[in-house]
C-alpha cells in the first residue's frame, strides 16, 4: 500500500529545512527525510503534527491510492 | 470464521507442514549418529591432543593478546571514526547523502569498537586463565596492555557517541552515565524506536540460533573434552534470560493501555 504525501512542497512553501521541521514536530531530520522519500508512513498522532505545522489538513499532505480505499458499496 | 472453520485451518496447516518437521527430524538423527562415532574417536585419539595445543595456545598468547584485538579492531574503529568526521566537516544542511555516508561510517567505527570490546574481554579472559601457567612479569605485561587498550576502547566509544550526537543535535546521553541506554532511547522519535525494535528482534533472533548452536557444541564437547556441563548451563542461562525478557516484555506490551 503506497503513501503518497507533498511534505517537501509545503516544507518548502513555509522555507523550512528539513531540521527545522523535524525540531518543530519533535523528530529527527532523518524522520522527515524519510517521509519525503517515502520510506516511512508516519503514525496518525505524527501526521497531526506535521498537519498542523503546515496549516493544512492531514489528507492535503498525506494520501492513498484510490484502489488502497475501502468504499463501501451503495445500499 | 466459526471456531470449527478456524481449528481445520490450523491442523491443515500442522499437517501441511509436518512432514518437513519429521524429514528435518531423521536428518539430525543421522547427523546425531555420525557425531556420535565421530567423537568416540576423537575421544580416543585428539582431545588430550587438542587440549595440550590450545594450553600451549593460550599460554603463548595471553601477554600479546591485547595489542592484536587492539591492531585488529581498536585501531579500524578509529581510522573509520576519523573519517566519519573527516566527511562530516563542513555539510550543508540539505546534504543528505553526505551526512548519510557518515554516519553510516560512525556507524561501522561503533560496531568496531564493540567487536574490540569483546576481544579484550576474551584477553582478559585468557589471562586469568593462564595467571599460574606463565611468568609473572608476563601477566603484568599482558594486564597493562589490556588497560591501555580498554582506555583507547572507551575513549573511542565516547567520541563516536560525541560524534552521532552531533550529527544529531536532539540525541541525549552520555555513554559515562548508568542512565545512557534510557536516556538515548527517549531521545529517539517514533522511526528511530521502531528501527531500534526491529534491529532488537533480529538481534533476539540471532541469539536464539547462536545459543542452540553453541549449546550442541558445548553439550557435545563436554564427552571428548570432559569439561562438565557448565559450559553448556552458561549457554542456557544466556538462552533462558533472551527467552524470558521476550515473554516478560510482550506479556507488558499486551496490558499497556
Amino acid at each position: 500500500m503506497a503513501l503518497h504525501n507533498r511534505l517537501k512542497e509545503h516544507r518548502a512553501r513555509l522555507s523550512l529545512n528539513q531540521s527545522e521541521l523535524g525540531a518543530l514536530a519533535q523528530v529527527s531530520r532523518q524522520t522527515i527525510s524519510q517521509i519525503e522519500r517515502g520510506d516511512y508512513s508516519p503514525s496518525v498522532t505524527l501526521a497531526l503534527k506535521l498537519a498542523a505545522i503546515c496549516g493544512v489538513s492531514v489528507e492535503e499532505i498525506f494520501s492513498l491510492d484510490k484502489e488502497d480505499l475501502y468504499v463501501p458499496e451503495e445500499p | 470464521m466459526s471456531q470449527k472453520n478456524r481449528k481445520s485451518i490450523i491442523r491443515a496447516d500442522n499437517k501441511k507442514a509436518l512432514p518437513k518437521f519429521l524429514a528435518i527430524l531423521l536428518v539430525c538423527l543421522v547427523v546425531g549418529f555420525g557425531i556420535g562415532f565421530g567423537i568416540g574417536y576423537f575421544a580416543d585419539t585428539g582431545a588430550g591432543f587438542t587440549l595440550a595445543v590450545l594450553d600451549i595456545v593460550w599460554k603463548r598468547a595471553a601477554a600479546v593478546l591485547p595489542i592484536a584485538v587492539t591492531v585488529l579492531a581498536g585501531v579500524p574503529s578509529l581510522i573509520l571514526l576519523l573519517a566519519a568526521r573527516k566527511r562530516a566537516k563542513g555539510l550543508a544542511e540539505e546534504d543528505e547523502a553526505g551526512r548519510e555516508k557518515a554516519e553510516e561510517l560512525g556507524s561501522i567505527a561503533l560496531y568496531l569498537n564493540g567487536l574490540h570490546q569483546l576481544g579484550l574481554m576474551f584477553s582478559l579472559a585468557v589471562l586469568l586463565a593462564t595467571i599460574d601457567k606463565i611468568e609473572i612479569w608476563k601477566t603484568f605485561l599482558g594486564l597493562g596492555l589490556f588497560f591501555l587498550s580498554f582506555i583507547m576502547q572507551v575513549a573511542v566509544q565516547q567520541k563516536t557517541v560525541d560524534f552521532c550526537r552531533l550529527l544529531n543535535p536532539e540525541k541525549k546521553g552520555s555513554i559515562y552515565s548508568t542512565k545512557f541506554q534510557k536516556d538515548w532511547m527517549e531521545s529517539c522519535d517514533e522511526r528511530e524506536k521502531l528501527e531500534i525494535y526491529r534491529c532488537g528482534y533480529q538481534g533476539f533472533r540471532a541469539g536464539i540460533h547462536a545459543c542452540l548452536a553453541l549449546f550442541l557444541v558445548t553439550a557435545i564437547g563436554a564427552m571428548p573434552f570432559g569439561y562438565g556441563p557448565l559450559p553448556a548451563a552458561a549457554v542456557l542461562l544466556v538462552w533462558f534470560v533472551m527467552v524470558t525478557a521476550y515473554t516478560a516484555g510482550s506479556m507488558k506490551g499486551g496490558k499497556k493501555k
